[in-house]
């Protein structure tokens, strides 16, 4: 009976599958366009000259490709490999730092249950809640009193406290892990240490990474916290480099097509990233095989 | 026992700690001196006078956009909420269902989300300009220019805006959720020939109900305190949210007492609506460590 | 877990070396070296004495500057460093910031209407003592206007006497009217530049005109505005302040506490007058670039000041400079000048010598450079007589605009300043509302009232901190 049954269903689903696939694709590319159109015509305006930009007559492709905007972009502003390598700086140690912090806490939280976590675990969430605004100025006037403003300093600290956010969902995660192969390696003589890092982070490699990679391009294009500190521009991350070179007005006009080439060069790193993320994070998937692996 | 007892608790506050360092220096002090201050009149000059409850007297008698900001807050933060994981639970269970170029388009769904805000809101802002990019487009189809940032759409420009950003990182987060759902449970479904509605009621649901309750308590945070766009796009009275307008009272007025006090108001607004949450959706997450 | 290790490695190691190279390339924060070849670090550090300077400056500017540090100052202050720093969000909010936190410059740019909140709190050093003991200036070379921006007598809290407390680098007045001579019919020439009183100088217009003068040079082509006939120039408003005061009135009320006075019927009437004007102009839809748009002759007239002509290449039209209108005749036309950007010294700086030496050598300096490209008017005035000299001045244009711009300095004011309410604030708030009222969204009784209550709101908040 099941064996007829299924021979007969396998016919239609093979048919069913197909249509099914077409479908699904073609929804997924249309909406693609409609994703992606934005970053072409800002790819498309990046590469026109400052005239036909302003010409007022909108072009999908440029009828003069200006491929000296991106040497521009370099050549006009002596700063701007400084503020990538800042940038890159703030970035590495900060996600560091907030990763492994992150983990260690989540852990601490998911697999300890005592009244005292669970109240805390309640404080975290509520820190969540605050408006950024309303410990911004304290915040600076603290690190103005320390004479640490005007540097990354204030940017990179705080990330030892780790990131509620990803505390929040490496819980999550943790908690998905089934207790008994944890048990299985205390049995074993794991203490608590061993356990987390063998058995808890590998099974939480696509949240780990995950965050990495938000975390990562977050501080990329991070503008808001670099804003109130950073004051001399040699210190400045990318987008605040960006947003003065906005700021900055030749004859009233900016020169957005090179603004535009300097937007795509800044935003091309994040795309890597991206896709480097999402191989690691692939292999991850492969890993959460539990109690088999 | 009791010995197992005392180590846990140790333990837990060891590994807790580093998080426990950073709130009481970068979280619970800053928050204390703004406590402080919304029960203060601060210019930045001086020192901070107490005036006791007036900040919020006067926030509540006669600040007159008190309730629209709230308001438009509220707006803001449901629409895009709804949207955003609607959209991102949907075209990740599409995503997830197709044989290849998975990646693809997960990639290029993200691609928005990728792009630096500075470099995004340029982008939104040509757009929507009166002589912008859209209403080029509309001219050239032959249509009437439309307004975009008008008191009437500027809000639903925004949210767009926003979702158009936002998905990306939805179904980044969905997908693997998606993926998770073990296949035997799936395979067993369609033996017992249950069509794909039932399967993803009483299997994926359940099954990625710790990410939907994670991201849709995400969402609802962030979205309370969104000020970004509505900064950068304008769009006047219909778009302020409640923390654009402690922004400008802190940036630009230099009012500090009272943006404090405003900040707290909003503060306790988010852990309402966050706490009815918890306690209302807790209970339906199911978490495979059978918690 | 052998892949697991591998990758952990690999990400490891790639992200130290980046970071090393970050280190390298990039300036670390805190204390680690710039990038700039002859600049270095650390306060006092090499025995130099080092003065710290924010500006408004952009890193154009910015960058001239240090070059003209080292071409001239160093050489005569080998002694000195002057560590330049530059702000690219709320210049003053980030100053009081750096106040209360005790971390401010010695030296700081500063405006007369956000001078305010320094002075009631005593962050400013007096500088006459300075200009006293100095051999290269002196406070009588400064322009009078720099006494009505600048002098504070904290007694009777009163602008105009009492020590000084900053100094201007330059000044013009920046409301006065530019206009495109070609595009003006011979009638219209002569009412804008008819010199009934007979001394020399074209008469203000009066309101009336004013307003006539606008809806005749404003041309359309269908819904669409082909020629402009008056757009603002500068903040809308400034530009709304500078018809008020030319009314006879102010936005605010000394005598109510400071108070506005938006909703007082007389000002109400500039109010709508002015509005209409915009409003007949499509102001909320020409964006924000006005003075491009009268470079290229689609404008008939817009407010301005001096430096325009070189910043955006006005001499390339048959420009004509008016005083701005006044309500009738009976009213002394008082542009303004929203400059006398200047600077100040920290109350608190431990540098305030060096301090002092750096601004008299930047007076000095730009004095003859700003007299050479003809900008603003230098604030020492041996420096400004060179801006008249047609041998200096060669551009027939911008020699005319310049004399007429001179004579305007005699009868200039300072804008009109609310201890209670700083300009950024009002320009923020009418910045807020002005788009609804054009757009129909808000009744004129409706804009005037919200106007008064966020203005009332901010001095009531000021002086609740007190």
């Amino acid at each position: 009976m099941a064996t007829t049954k299924t021979k007969n269903a396998f016919g239609d689903r093979r048919v069913r599958t197909r249509i099914k696939n077409i479908v699904f694709y073609t929804i997924l590319c249309i909406v693609g366009i409609m994703m992606i159109l934005p970053t072409f015509v800002m790819v498309t305006s990046s590469l026109k000259t400052y005239d036909e930009y302003y010409s007022m007559v909108f072009t999908f492709l440029p009828k003069e490709w200006a491929f000296d905007n991106y040497v521009r972009v370099f050549q006009e502003n002596a700063d701007f490999m400084t503020w990538i390598g800042n940038t890159l700086m703030h970035m590495v140690t900060s996600t560091a730092i907030c990763t492994i912090s992150s983990i260690f806490v989540a852990y601490g939280f998911a697999k300890f249950r005592c009244k005292l976590a669970d109240a805390l675990f309640m404080v975290l969430l509520c820190t969540m809640m605050i408006p950024w605004a309303v410990t911004m100025i304290p915040s600076y006037i603290v690190w103005a009193r320390l004479g640490m403003t005007d540097s990354y300093w204030p940017l990179i600290l705080p990330s030892i406290g780790g990131s509620a956010f990803y505390i929040f969902m490496f819980k999550q995660n943790m908690r998905g892990i089934p207790n008994e192969m944890i048990e299985a390696a205390e049995i074993d003589g794991a203490n608590s240490f061993r356990r987390l890092w063998w058995i808890i982070v590998p099974n939480c490699i696509p949240a780990i990474v995950t965050m990495i990679l938000f975390t990562s391009m977050g501080i990329w294009g991070d503008y808001l916290g670099p804003l109130i500190y950073l004051r001399q521009p040699y210190k400045f991350n990318i987008s605040l480099g960006l947003n003065m070179l906005r700021a900055q007005t030749t004859q009233g006009k900016q020169d957005t097509p090179m603004l535009l080439a300097a937007s795509v060069l800044m935003a091309i790193p994040s795309v890597v990233m991206y896709f480097v993320g999402t191989k690691i994070f692939a292999k991850g998937i492969s890993l959460q095989g539990g109690l088999k692996g | 026992m009791r010995r197992k007892k005392d180590k846990t608790v140790l333990q837990c506050l060891a590994y807790i700690s580093p998080w426990i360092i950073g709130f009481l220096c970068f979280g619970l002090f800053p928050m204390g001196y703004s406590l402080y201050m919304s029960f203060c009149s601060y210019q930045m000059v001086g020192e901070p006078k107490f005036v006791g409850f007036q900040n919020y007297i006067d926030l509540f008698t006669t600040e007159r956009y008190f309730l629209k900001t709230i308001e438009n807050t509220f707006v803001f933060m449901g629409f895009t909420t709804v949207f955003g994981m609607g959209l991102g639970l949907g075209f990740a269970l599409l995503i997830n269902s197709i044989p290849k170029f998975k990646r693809f388009f997960q990639t290029l769904y993200y691609l928005p989300a990728i792009l630096p805000f500075i470099a995004g809101t340029m982008l939104w802002e040509s757009m929507y300009a009166q002589y912008g990019i859209l209403n080029s487009v509309l001219n050239t189809v032959g249509m009437e220019r439309v307004k975009f940032m008008s008191q009437d759409n500027a809000m639903r420009s925004l949210i767009l805006m926003a979702v158009w950003g936002n998905i990306g990182g939805k179904i980044t987060m969905f997908l693997p959720a998606v993926a998770g759902v073990p296949s035997e449970l799936m395979e067993s479904m369609d033996l017992d020939g249950a069509s794909s509605w039932k399967k993803f009621v009483h299997v994926t649901l359940p099954m990625i109900s710790p990410t939907i309750f994670y991201l849709l308590i995400m969402d609802i945070i962030g979205g309370l305190q969104a000020y970004g766009p509505m900064m950068m796009l304008g769009g006047g009275t219909a778009t302020r949210t409640a923390t654009l307008q402690i922004y400008n009272y802190a940036m630009t007025d230099r009012m500090m007492g009272y943006a404090s006090a405003y900040s707290w108001i909003v503060f306790v607004i988010v852990m309402i609506v966050t706490f009815i949450f918890f306690k209302f959706g807790g209970r339906k997450v199911y978490y495979a460590d059978g918690d | 877990m052998k892949l697991f290790k591998k990758i952990v490695c690999i990400t490891l190691a790639l992200g130290l070396a980046l970071s090393i190279a970050a280190c390298e390339t990039g300036g670390n924060g805190g204390g680690g070296g710039g990038n700039d070849d002859d600049d270095y670090f650390g306060g006092g550090a090499g025995g130099k004495t080092v003065v710290r300077f924010y500006s408004f400056n952009n890193s154009e500017t910015n960058a001239e500057l240090k070059k003209a540090l080292k071409d001239d100052f160093y050489v005569k202050n080998p002694d000195i460093y002057v560590q330049t720093e530059i702000s690219t969000g709320s210049f003053y909010t980030n100053l009081l910031n750096d106040f209360a936190g005790k971390v401010e410059a010695d030296v700081f740019g500063m405006e007369p209407g956000e001078i305010y909140p320094f002075l009631s709190a005593g962050y400013l050093e007096p500088l006459d003592n300075y200009f006293a003991a100095s051999e290269t200036v002196s406070l009588d070379d400064v322009w009078d206007i720099n006494k009505a921006a600048y002098s504070y007598d904290s007694d009777t809290k009163t602008f105009g006497s009492g020590k000084t407390y900053a100094v201007m680098k330059d000044w013009t007045t920046d409301s006065m009217l530019f206009y495109n001579r070609s595009l003006f019919t011979a009638d219209q020439l002569a009412m804008i530049e008819a010199d009934d009183d007979g001394d020399g100088v074209a008469d203000p217009l009066t309101f009336a005109e004013f307003e006539t003068l606008c809806d005749q040079l404003l041309k359309r082509s269908g819904s669409t505005i082909t020629q402009y006939s008056f757009l603002p120039g500068l903040a809308e408003a400034k530009v709304l302040a500078q018809f008020i005061t030319n009314a006879g009135l102010s936005w605010f009320d000394p005598a109510n506490g400071y108070q506005s006075t938006f909703t007082n019927p007389a000002v109400k009437e500039v109010v709508k007058y002015y509005y209409d004007i915009l409003g007949k102009n499509d102001v909320n839809n020409v964006g924000s670039t006005f003075m491009p748009i009268f470079a290229q002759g689609k404008v008939a007239m817009i407010m301005g000041g001096l430096y325009c002509i070189e910043a955006y290449g006005l001499d390339s039209l048959d420009l004509g400079v008016a005083y701005p209108p006044v309500k009738d005749d009976s009213i002394e036309c008082k542009p303004y000048t929203t400059g006398c950007v200047g600077f100040a010294i920290s109350s608190r700086s431990k540098v305030k010598d060096a301090a002092f030496k750096f601004i008299e050598w930047y007076l000095n300096y730009y004095g003859a450079i700003d007299a050479r490209k003809c900008n603003n008017f230098p604030a020492m005035k041996k420096y400004a007589n060179d801006m008249l000299n047609p041998e200096v001045n060669t551009d027939p244009v911008r020699l005319r605009c310049t004399q007429f711009f001179h004579d305007s300095l005699s009868k200039a004011v300072v804008i009109d300043r609310n201890p209670y309410c700083s300009q950024a604030s009002l320009e923020s708030v009418e910045f807020a509302y002005t788009g609804e009222y054009l757009e129909g969204e808000m009744s004129f009784n409706e804009f005037c009232e919200t106007l008064d209550y966020e203005i009332n709101k901010r001095v009531r908040q000021a002086k609740q901190a007190e």
